[in-house]
């Protein structure tokens, strides 16, 4: 029983941190966030499992595990107002070719680093844009005049 | 289609069998974490207790287990009158596989009777408890499913046993 609950309080725990460090975080992993990422995955482990070493343990940790990830799915898929706090809302970053100042900054972002992704999807300019979107899952997406 | 770089089918009916086989792996994966939180996987304790004429005996202990968790087993013996050799004997199940982490309070000596464990303790007058914990720890190949019965006796003059198994998953 308590490796289910200490997997739900986990998976709970991994959302709560994947929502408070942002999805730009997440989505442009360097070398020290994969570090960090495996690190945390390890604790985490040991937290769920603690001395459990069994095929029994496993298979309730991955069975609880996969019905949470489906359970939120399904609850941002039916529920409209639960889809910010579980998946996060797009950002507009830029808007007719000027960029947002108050957005960036609240994504911790810079200018230098959006103008940086703009370039990889062979965007000259801030003019060239029509809006710049900072989509949930991280990624920038652009729409051009 | 022909420009998606593999065909692909078409129509109404396609993927909805694999959409089922989703759904009940999912529904199997519910069942599974259901049945773990009412403890048929290990490792809430159950009391178990038996009682003679001259003692209670009662046994604290989960009955199914996994391999490598730690666990508890406590024993409450109650003398109803004076026993002066009080034994506690102790199944197979107790120590086949498992590793002994502590007993406490330790017993005066520990001897073999018959392939069972016996612990020894100090004379109980009438009214008098001792609680015995145990703690283990599953040693992870230890799969199987074993008698886990307690004795209590007044040397050799059983008072009162407790039938258990213990089940360890693998």
């Amino acid at each position: 029983m308590d490796l289910v609950l200490r997997t739900i309080f986990v998976f709970g725990l991994i959302l709560v941190v994947t929502r408070a460090v942002g999805r730009r975080e997440l989505g442009e992993m360097e070398p020290f966030d994969v570090i960090l990422l495996v690190v945390i995955g390890d604790l985490v482990q040991n937290a769920v499992t603690q001395s459990d070493h069994s095929l029994t343990g496993a298979t309730i940790v991955v069975a609880t595990l996969g019905s949470l990830t489906v359970f939120t799915a399904y609850l941002s898929f039916r529920f409209r107002r639960l889809r910010p706090v579980l998946e996060g809302r797009p950002v507009l970053l830029v808007a007719d070719g000027e960029v947002l100042e108050d957005n960036l900054r609240r994504q911790r972002m810079t200018v230098e680093e959006v103008a940086a992704e703009a370039r990889l999807q062979k965007i000259a300019s801030f003019e060239q844009i029509r809006f710049a979107v900072l989509e949930s899952n991280g990624a920038i997406s652009f729409l051009e005049r | 289609m022909g420009d998606l770089f593999s065909p692909l089918r078409t129509g109404d009916r396609v993927g909805r069998s694999g959409s089922w086989v989703r759904r009940a792996t999912i529904a199997v994966f519910c069942v599974i974490a259901a049945l773990a939180l009412a403890n048929v996987f290990g490792q809430r304790p159950v009391t178990s207790q038996a009682q003679g004429p001259a003692a209670r005996l009662s046994l604290s202990a989960p009955d199914t287990l996994r391999g490598g968790l730690f666990f508890q087993s406590r024993l409450d013996v109650r003398a109803l009158r004076a026993v002066e050799f009080p034994r506690i004997v102790l199944d197979e199940g107790w120590i086949e596989g498992m590793q002994v982490n502590s007993i406490e309070p330790a017993p005066e000596s520990e001897t073999s009777r018959d392939g069972r464990v016996v612990l020894s303790y100090g004379e109980l007058a009438a009214g008098d408890r001792l609680r015995v914990w145990l703690q283990f720890q599953v040693n992870p190949t230890n799969a199987a499913r074993r008698s886990y019965a307690v004795e209590l006796d007044d040397e050799a003059e059983p008072l009162a046993r407790v039938e258990r198994t213990i089940t360890v998953l693998p």
